[in-house]
């Protein structure tokens, strides 16, 4: 039987832009992405950073620091499988752009 | 025979000119007639006794030669004089010397091109396309001659991306010039960007809160620490930063020399006010190949050395 349960959106970043992720306006691109699919549905959307080696500090910055406080608060963007070290980037990205997160 | 007219300005290029603060001073004060020239010139360039030349150092090179030929200041009669080593001339010309000066383009060479391997070609870059396939290119080629783990090959394209990029969002030039070589013997790589845009102290001092500082070597010392950007608002100033962080574990150095400045970051970091006005921001890593080059490891320490000030328990 066929089921309707639907699925929540899932980018998973290694398979579509290789395991080193680099670039501002590559994660400018993905950011918008991320932030589209997130105000434009009910579920969360997961990134997926299974597979990645390492990003670059501006791509975490654009990504991570950038992305709407009120999305990363509300849940609706749901990051999965970062290692220490890239969970460690993140939150000193956010870390330096403390009017973003209020 | 027609006598060889005397050129306007005459540049002698004797010796070896490495990345060592003295050989690099030496190289930026004969190439200064150069970085000046605001006019045509009849101009000589002599490298018939030059040894060797590093990858920073020939970025540096073609960077000023190609600003001569860009403003059309090669005047009639101008001259380039090969190497008399034949070993030093081969480079020079698998190395672009030539090309990059005449937009790349295929002329009779006296050597067989092979494919390249281990090396790449000095390249230029001038906007986000450009600076991500150098980076790319100059890290594959570190990659094919030093046999690097891909632990290390990605941090040596983080770190790439970072420079070029800076050049291409805060120099104002017209382009960028990126060089990489590794010696296996030595167990060591370098790779030297270079612009000739407005460097580092101009770029910083237009944000203001660094609007006051006032020499060269306190821009490049506060531009190496972490958040520190001309455009807070765009940028999050860490890509030197965490360069600084890599090569610092790695046992390597980082050097940024722009205006009269020069910071040479390792283990220990030297700040120096140098006699020669360097236009534009070269930049020059050097790592070892022998030793962890690990982008993970420095992120992993960013917790310890800059804890978040809202998550204390106290």
């Amino acid at each position: 039987m066929t089921t309707l349960t639907p699925h929540p959106m899932t980018i998973r970043l290694a398979e579509e832009f290789g395991c080193v992720l680099l670039g501002r306006g590559n994660a400018e691109q993905i950011r918008s992405r991320i932030e589209d699919a997130a105000r434009g549905n009910d579920l969360p959307v997961i990134v997926d950073f299974e597979g990645i080696l390492t990003v670059s500090p501006s791509f975490a910055d654009e990504l991570f620091a950038k992305l709407d406080p009120i999305l990363r608060q509300s849940g609706r963007v749901e990051v999965r499988g970062m290692s220490p070290a890239l969970e460690s980037i993140a939150r000193f990205v956010v870390a330096g752009r403390p009017s973003e997160i209020s | 025979m027609a006598k060889r007219v005397a050129p306007d300005i005459r540049i002698e290029l004797p010796g070896a000119f490495v990345l060592q603060q003295r050989r690099l001073e030496r190289l930026i004060r004969l190439l200064r007639p150069l970085f000046e020239l605001e006019e045509p010139a009849r101009i000589e360039v002599d490298m018939s006794r030059l040894v060797s030349i590093g990858p920073t150092g020939l970025a540096l090179l073609i960077a000023a030669l190609r600003r001569v030929d860009e403003a059309k200041f090669i005047g009639e009669d101008s001259a380039l004089i090969p190497p008399n080593s034949p070993q030093v001339k081969n480079y020079l010309m698998r190395m672009n010397l030539i090309r990059s000066l005449i937009g790349g383009e295929d002329i009779p060479e006296p050597i067989t091109r092979k494919p390249t391997h281990g090396f790449r070609p000095c390249l230029m870059f001038s906007d986000d396309s450009d600076y991500w396939r150098v980076s790319k290119a100059l890290s594959d080629a570190l990659n094919e001659s030093c046999m690097t783990d891909e632990i290390a090959r990605s941090a040596v394209l983080v770190c790439l991306s970072e420079v070029s990029e800076n050049v291409v969002h805060h120099a104002e030039a017209e382009h960028g010039f990126g060089a990489a070589q590794g010696w296996n013997k030595t167990s060591q790589f370098e790779i030297g960007i270079v612009d000739l845009g407005r460097g580092v102290r101009a770029s910083l001092t237009a944000n203001p809160d660094y609007a006051d500082i006032e020499d060269d070597a306190s821009a490049i010392s506060t531009a190496l620490d972490a958040r520190v950007t001309s455009t807070p608002i765009r940028n999050s100033g860490i890509g030197l930063y965490i360069t600084r962080q890599l090569l610092a574990a790695n046992g390597g150095l980082l050097l940024v020399r722009s205006g009269y400045g020069a910071v040479y970051s390792g283990l220990t970091d030297e700040v120096r006010t140098e006699a020669e006005f360097m236009p534009g921001t070269l930049v020059a890593l050097r790592a070892r190949t022998d030793r962890p080059l690990d982008l993970n490891a420095v992120y992993q320490q960013l917790d310890h050395d800059h804890p978040d000030p809202t998550s204390d328990d106290d």
